[in-house]
């Protein structure tokens, strides 16, 4: 009885330990997740350097080619998080306190904002100009977008 | 402001009534426009408005016994009309006069441009002029500014200010990268300033008028900024910056009695992260006055300022300014202008991203009608934005 006991403790560990490691993995994969900073097929240009993408969202870019720029934000907080830092290194307090200045100075429009990827990709796909991003694996499921860079998440 | 305010004969035929009614549609009209525009921005701000209250411990100064005053209560709208084009219009709803309760309704900013490139917008209408960094970056909205008021070399034309804060005509910017730097470029030319109100006697006591809608001679005023970003230091930036107007002056039976030759050169420094605010600017004038000969007089104005941010919310600052003004430079003499100095302590704190108290010591130098010696002023604002 006792012997049986004891195998049922270890098999239970087991478990334990398999459920934890795979946690970990899982955890591990998201982390290793990337961004990407997408667009559509009928954007003029086809690679980007963060250090444009970071142009563009601080409205200093304005102008691709023949397109005027229409970069998109999520308000989902983990993806916008990580694109503020990312690529702006900036929290989302200096974020917002940067455009309400240069939309107070000098006119223009601030990024669109919109609530999913869904309505994040509909947008790209529908409007000329459109930048956007995205978590990497919610990209490769879409059809008809370009991405301009990838960015590993810090 | 001395903007396109809206005086008429039928106003003052039909005093405030009408002014007010005129007041509702107009404000009726902006709302209007301000429900039905554009999708859903990351960011979403109308307007801005404050209440202070200010005490000056000088005896005969006008707040010697503390006054609550109400702040611009200032509406913004920015809306792009087509791919290339944007308009901008702020508006502002302020008491007329600080001796009077009546309100009126400016038109404070007014601009339509066109975005050709990155290096190229085309602006016209009216702005604030291309003077260093704060008459660019706060405009009337003081919820965006860490301190209660301006600084004093840029208070606003019809509120005692020396500079051209206000410019109407074309502007041409944007953005040039040249190497490690990112340069940010401006040219203006408009309509110059004018001084009105003059005292036919003494020739004092008259303020700047922008030239809203006529200009009242053929030299125009032109304005440039070069401000430097290194893309190394993204928070920190430099400027050098200039004005050069004609500017006659008037009595107040319509005579000129000046023609000042202006030039003005400037510079600005800033560095400000989310912790940190470091402003200083710096304003050489160089003023000739045509009409008597009176020779060439130099003045100097300009400010540091320096805030912290702990936790986000409580902000310590203090800001140091100083004027000295060229004895018998008519110019500052029929703007009764004098030699200034204010060391500014304050704190602000955050109640959230739309609004803020703060509370100020001011020590002005001199005090009252030019006495000499500290007059201390306690202020304290709450300001908001939505």
């Amino acid at each position: 009885m006792g012997v049986l006991v004891l195998i049922r403790l270890r098999h239970l560990g087991s478990v334990a330990v398999a459920g934890l490691l795979c946690l970990i993995l899982a955890g591990a994969a998201a982390a290793a997740d990337s961004l990407v900073i997408v667009t559509n097929q009928r954007y003029p240009v086809s690679k980007l350097t963060r250090e444009e993408v970071r142009e563009i969202y601080l409205g200093r870019r304005i102008i691709e080619q023949f397109l005027r720029i229409r970069p998109i934000d999520q308000s989902e907080p983990a993806i916008r998080t990580a694109f503020l830092q990312t690529v702006l290194d900036m929290s989302r307090e200096a974020y917002i306190n940067h455009w309400n200045r240069l939309i107070f100075q000098q006119g223009g429009l601030p990024p669109l904002l919109k609530e999913s990827p869904e309505e994040v990709v509909k947008e790209l796909l529908e409007t000329d100009g459109s930048v956007g991003y995205l978590w990497a694996h919610d990209a490769e499921e879409q059809s008809g977008l370009k991405v301009l860079l990838t960015l590993p998440v810090r | 402001m001395r903007s396109l305010r809206l005086s008429s004969q039928r106003e003052t035929r039909y005093g405030g009534g009408w002014r007010r009614r005129r007041s509702v549609l107009l404000l009726s009209a902006l709302l209007f426009i301000l429900s039905e525009s554009s999708p859903s921005h990351a960011f979403e701000f109308r307007g801005f408005g404050d209440v202070t209250f200010t005490k000056n411990d000088a005896a005969g100064s006008q707040n010697s016994h503390g006054s609550f005053t109400l702040g611009q209560f200032d509406l913004y709208l920015t809306q792009a009309i087509t791919d290339r084009i944007d308009v901008l219009a702020e508006l502002s709803i302020e008491t007329e006069s600080e001796q009077s309760s009546q309100t009126g309704i400016d038109l404070e900013r007014l601009q339509i441009s066109y975005q050709a490139k990155d290096w190229l917008v085309i602006r016209a209408g009216r702005f604030h002029n291309l003077l260093g960094y704060w008459n660019l970056t706060f405009h009337h909205g003081r919820q965006l500014q860490t301190t209660i008021d301006r600084p004093s070399m840029l208070f606003f034309e019809d509120k005692g200010g020396f500079l051209p804060i206000h410019l109407v005509g074309l502007w041409l910017g944007g953005y040039v990268p040249a190497g490690p730097l990112l340069i940010n470029y401006g040219i203006m030319a408009g309509n110059g300033p004018k001084i009105t109100g003059l005292d036919p006697i003494l020739l004092n006591g008259g303020s700047l008028d922008p030239n809203n809608a006529v200009d009242n001679s053929g030299n125009k005023a032109v304005s440039f900024n070069l401000t430097f970003h290194p893309l190394a230091v993204h928070n920190l930036g430099f400027s050098v910056c200039g004005n050069f107007s004609q500017i006659e002056g008037f009595d107040t039976a319509g005579l000129q009695v000046a023609n000042i030759n202006q030039q003005i050169l400037c510079g600005e420094l800033h560095y400000v992260t989310e912790a940190v605010e470091l402003l200083a600017e710096y304003y050489l004038l160089l003023d000739t006055d045509k009409l008597t000969g009176l020779g060439h007089f130099v003045d100097q104005s300009g400010y540091v300022q320096l805030a912290y941010t702990f936790a986000d919310k409580y902000i310590p600052y203090v800001r140091y300014e100083r004027t000295a003004v060229d004895e018998g430079d008519p110019y500052m003499a029929m703007l009764e202008i004098i030699d200034t100095s204010r060391t500014i302590l304050g704190f602000r704190y955050n109640l959230s991203s739309a609004s803020s108290l703060k509370a100020e010591v001011r020590f002005v130098n001199p005090g009252v009608q030019g006495k000499p010696g500290n007059a201390h002023v306690f202020a304290v604002q709450w300001a908001f934005w939505f």
